[in-house]
Parts: structure tokens; sequence; C-alpha cells
């Protein structure tokens, strides 16, 4: 259905093509870089003039194997999964009841959920490090779990809501008259319905979670390492080793971009909000 | 509220001194006021009336997805104040369709079926499902889903939905108001069809009066929440209750003009600066009832008739505007200071001459059987029976 009047003529395509090829070109070196840091062995690293060819190695791989970076990866992995899937279960109904139902002080508890949100971590950390401490929940997995869901519950609840709202209500009236129970409604109507909304802001929440650095230092420890908190092990008292640096970075880009790529369709329609169409 | 289960004559619907108030930035708004219908089963009534009447919030408060101030409905005999809107079995068709966007045409159909206290089995409610979308004429789209529709196949599959059910109601909530004209008159004769014949009150409600003329078998008009009248459409077409009905019906409505009353050589004489009418018969009879001098006459306008400018008992006028719209024409007429529309043949819209004969003087007679006087203060009509 390629509609020719609405194609961009020759010259004109070739020009904008380009410029969106070099604009990624110019996005995506880095990556490139660090793609080629992680089999460049240490003397070609920083050699001037810059070595493009080389041999490579995989010394730098055997290394964070060694140092036990894979259980980072793991822990950091069934964390952001764990924190994020109970965010879902516990965030949509709030989401919804919160677009929904009136209730007493609903404004100012929205408020609240939300004021949760925008206090700079730093100063929530030190409140949680010594409460953890009490309660022997520092360097423990149950611990970050629930750190990671009260910063993320909060933002995925703040804007579950605006895609609840977004619903038509004669949609749950209409089932509701069928002799549908609200549970039913909540599973047959508005789940599906919300479906991409839900993907698209669990996915944000995921990311945040990996990305996390500050709880994962301050309440995590020897037991629970997550993967950005073990990165700056390797600045060592021998020097910076960027070739693992690389090794470990890569690694931890590549869940974010698996879960973007598979999801890219519910992300998008998510992302752009009013996908409810009757 | 509470009273005692009635039994009543009929097992259609009654709804009695329906009241409903919303608050609005504090202040209490009135929305209905003591409406009471009765609808018999295979009746079909139809609840006209400007947006914002009322309409939509009474056709709520009869499925039950709103509670009302104070009145009762009963509904098949049962009393429904305290039946939850699921058990109410009453079928609504939303303004907007209000179809699952998720699910199929077949899936949305379905629904109802499939709903707890459904009783028929899923192979029947599969034939059921089929048969209706068959009777639509719908029954090859039935993979798709609503986003794939046109306007009038989803009006189609909300009337389905609405169909597959055998319920104690049928609300038509604006069932055909967001479709073109054409689709409009195409789908208004056929959801008629499919409605007549079966045992079960129906209420169609719709802004447009004439739709509802042509719909209803019975036509309840509200304005301002209140009921203003309730009768058969000829009742409400000859003899418009109020003001307010008569400007709802009609194409165009009624001209209302608004004069005094005087005795002329014994004769009742409605005035209006230059506009003189000499009211006789049943006219003359209701001008005897007037609360004041002031009233407004009704003047249908495909009564009044063109004569010569000097004609005995031609009003004097001058042609302001002239719609010919191929079978009919719409004229406007200037009567001074007052504007008023005729409808009228196309050849007398000719003769009227070159460019529709625009600023030409003309003379109109004003037949008594055209005519309806309402009360100036009340805007009541005023009987002469």
């Amino acid at each position: 259905m390629a509609d020719a009047a609405s194609r961009p003529e020759g010259s004109r395509g070739l020009f904008w093509t380009t410029l969106v090829i070099v604009y990624a070109a110019i996005m995506l070196f880095p990556i490139f870089w660090m793609a080629s840091m992680m089999v460049k062995p240490n003397d070609a690293m920083f050699a001037r003039p810059t070595q493009w060819l080389f041999v490579p190695t995989l010394d730098h791989f055997s290394y964070v194997i060694e140092q036990g970076f894979h259980w980072s990866l793991l822990t950091s992995f069934v964390l952001c999964t764990v924190s994020t899937a109970l965010v879902v279960i516990i965030g949509t109904p709030a989401a919804y009841a919160f677009a929904r139902f009136e209730m007493k002080g609903k404004d100012d508890l929205f408020l609240f959920i939300l004021g949760s949100r925008m206090a700079p971590p730093v100063c929530l950390v030190i409140p949680f490090y010594l409460i953890y401490a009490r309660v022997g929940l520092l360097d423990s997995f149950l611990g970050l779990t629930l750190a990671y869901m009260t910063f993320n519950l909060s933002f995925y609840v703040w804007v579950l809501r605006s895609f609840c709202r977004d619903l038509p209500v004669e949609l749950e009236e209409a089932a509701a008259l069928e002799g549908w129970s609200k549970v039913q409604i909540f599973r047959r109507v508005v789940f599906p319905l919300l479906r991409n909304g839900i993907v698209a802001t669990s996915v944000l929440c995921f990311i945040f979670a990996w990305n996390e650095f500050l709880f994962a230092f301050m309440l995590g420890g020897k037991a629970v390492t997550t993967l950005p908190v073990s990165i700056p092990k390797l600045i060592t008292s021998q020097g910076v080793r960027w070739g693992e640096m690389a090794v470990v970075g890569m690694t931890a880009l590549i869940p974010v971009l698996a879960v973007v790529f598979v999801l890219q369709r519910h992300i998008v329609r998510g992302l752009t909000l009013g996908a409810v169409k009757g | 509220m509470n009273a005692p289960v009635r039994m009543s004559t009929h097992n259609g619907l009654i709804a009695r001194g329906i009241s409903k108030s919303f608050s609005s930035k504090g202040q209490p708004h009135k929305v209905l006021a003591e409406i009471g219908i009765e609808v018999k089963p295979g009746e079909l009534l139809a609840l006209t009336g400007p947006s914002g009447a009322g309409k939509t919030t009474f056709c709520r408060i009869l499925a039950g997805l709103e509670r009302p101030d104070a009145g009762a409905v009963e509904l098949g005999g049962r009393a429904m104040a305290e039946v939850p809107a699921g058990q109410r079995g009453v079928a609504l068709m939303f303004e907007s369709y209000a179809l699952y966007p998720h699910l199929t045409v077949r899936g949305n159909a379905l629904s109802p079926l499939q709903a707890p206290g459904g009783r028929l089995s899923p192979a029947d409610a599969d034939k059921r499902v089929d048969e209706v979308l068959e009777l639509l004429e719908i029954r090859h789209l039935h993979e798709r889903l609503p986003g794939a529709l046109s306007g009038g196949q989803k009006q189609r599959v909300a009337l389905a939905r609405l169909l597959v059910q055998s319920p104690s109601l049928y609300l038509l909530d604006e069932p055909i108001s967001h479709l073109d004209a054409k689709l409009r008159h195409k789908l208004r004769g056929e959801i008629r069809r499919r409605l007549s014949g079966l045992p079960v009150p129906t209420i169609w409600s719709t802004p447009d009066g004439m739709e509802a003329l042509s719909v209803g078998d019975r036509v309840a008009v509200i304005d301002h929440g209140r009921l203003e009248q309730l009768g058969t459409p000829e009742e409400i077409w000859l003899r418009p209750a109020s003001t307010r009905v008569a400007k709802l019906l009609g194409d165009p409505p009624m001209n209302l003009i608004d004069g005094e009353l005087s005795r002329e050589n014994g004769a009742v004489v409605f005035t209006r600066r230059a506009l003189k009418v000499t009211l006789t018969g049943a006219l003359a009879r209701a001008a005897e009832r007037a609360s004041g001098a002031g009233v407004t006459l009704g003047v249908r306008p495909d009564a009044i008739g063109f004569a010569a400018p000097d004609a005995p008992d031609a009003v004097p006028a001058e042609v302001y505007s002239n719609e010919p719209f191929g079978k009919h024409a719409i004229v406007t007429i200037d009567l001074g200071s007052l504007l008023a529309k005729v409808k009228t043949s196309m050849a007398q819209s000719e003769a009227l001459g070159a460019d529709g004969g625009i600023g030409r003087s003309v003379g109109l007679t004003f037949p008594v059987e055209g005519m309806v006087l309402f009360d100036g203060a009340t805007g009541r009509a005023l009987s002469g029976d």
C-alpha cells in the first residue's frame, strides 16, 4: 500500500536518510566502542593512534566470571523482575481505584503518593538505612525488593491512573448491566484495555530498578550486590580494568534492550496513550 | 421508597415521581423533577427533549446506573429500588455504543449471554448470536474488532448486543444520533422493525423531535427535567402542550409569535404590531382561558398560505429568504421585526419571482386549524375544547 504521493521525493529522501544514519552512527558509536573494548587486549586499549584492528581476546570475560560478576547479574535480574511484578500486582488495582472510585481525601492521598516519588532519593535512603538496620533488612533481598517497590509503586500508580481515566466508563457500565461482577469486569474489560499501559509503565519501572545505584549501594552489601554496584569493584589498586568494565556494562545493557525490543509494540501504543477507541 | 411491592396491572415499566439533583460547585442542580411514565410490554416510548433535558439521566436511573433522589421504578411487576443494575435485566444501548474494543463483533454480541446468570448454554448462545448477526446483516464481520468498523456497522453491533438479550426493558439512548442523515433514515426504520413484536417495553431517547414522532407508539417530551407532555405522536404534533414542546417539533419548528389579545367588534383578535389575526372557533374559545392579555400564537410553517398582498384578511409581509429543497421550499418572511418560516410547495416558491422574490411584498393567510394558542405567562397550550 505504498503511496507514491506521500513518499519523500528522491533527493529530499536521500538527505533525510543520510541525516538519520549519521545521527544513529553518532549515538551508537560509544556502544560500538564499548563492544570493541570487551575483546581488546589491554595493551591496545588506549594505544595512540587508535588500533582499529587487533587480535581479539576473551581474557576480560574470564576475569569477570572468575570474580563472580554473573551472580550480580542474576541478583539484579531477579530483584528487578520480582519488584516490578509486585508493583504491577499491587499498583494496577490501586491506580484503577484512584481513577474510578470516590473516597474521602483521595486527592490528598494521591499527592502523598506522588510526593514520595518527588523527594530526592538521597533524602529517603538515610531513613531507609536506619529503619533497615533496626529491623535487620540490610543486605537482604527482601529489603531491596521493598525499597525498589516503594519508589516504583508511586510512579506506576501515578502513570497508570491516567491510563485508567482514559478508559470510557460506559464500557464498565455496559458490562455491569450485562450482569458481570466488579471483579469480572476488571478482568474482562479493564485489564485487557490497560494492557499496553501496564506493559509500558512496568518496563519503565524495570529500567529504573535496573539502573538504580544509590539504594542498592547503601542497603545492599556482600550478600546482595546488584550489577551497577558491582562495577566500581573494577577500579582496583592495580588500575582500572577497562575491558572488564566494558563486559559488565554491555551485559547490563542487554536485558534492557531485549525487554524494549520484545515489548516495543505495547510500549509505543502505551506511551502514546489514548489507544482505546471504540 | 420502601413501600411493599405492589402488584401492578401490567408488567411493563412503571416509573413514578423520579427526581434527581446533581450538585455542581456546591449548588444543587435539579436534573429531573417528578417524572412519571408507564410503558407497556411491546410498546415503544420515544423520549425526546433538547440536549441537557435529563433524558440520559432518566435512562441511567431506569437502568440502575444512577440512584434517584426520590421516586420508584417498577419493572415486570417488581420494585427496582434495591435491585442492582446487573440484575434488572435492562438492555441498554449507549449513545457511544460502548463496544468492547478488544473483543470481536461476535465477542461483543456474546458478552451479555456469557455473563453470570445467563440461562443459555454456550451452544445456544452461539446460535442466538448467529441469528441476530444474520438478521442485522453483519454476520460476515463477526471476526472484526470494533476499531475496524464504520459508524453504521458499530451501531449494528451495538444493536446486536441489545437484541440477543431477553430483557425486561430495552433502553436506547440516542441510538442513531451520531450517524449521518442517510444512515439515520435507514437504521431508524430497521431498529423500529426489529423491536416491534417483542413483548418487552422499550424506551428510545433522542434529541430529535421528529425522530421521536416517527419511532414512538407514544412520545414523552422532557425539558428542564420536567415532563412537558406525554401522548401519541399525533396528539403531540397537533396539540403541543407548551411552547417548549412546540419548539422541539417540526422541520422547521412551529413559528411562535408573542402578542396580545384584544376584542374588536366582538371578535377575538391576536395582535403583534402590524400583524393582526382574527381568532375563530376553538382558538377563540381557547383565548377565553388565557391568564392575561399576553399570549403566544403558534403557527405551523406548512399551514401558512400565500395570497395577494391586497387580498382581504391577508397579513402583509415581505419575503426575507427563499430556500428550495427540491420537493418543498422554506420561505422566511418578515412580518415586521419578526421572522417566520413558511413551508410551501416548489411551485409557490418559484412563483415568488426571480431570486426567490426576496424583498417582495406578499399576503399571508393563517388558517385556524394550523394554529395553537399558548398562555403568555406559563407557556402552556390553551385548549378550546
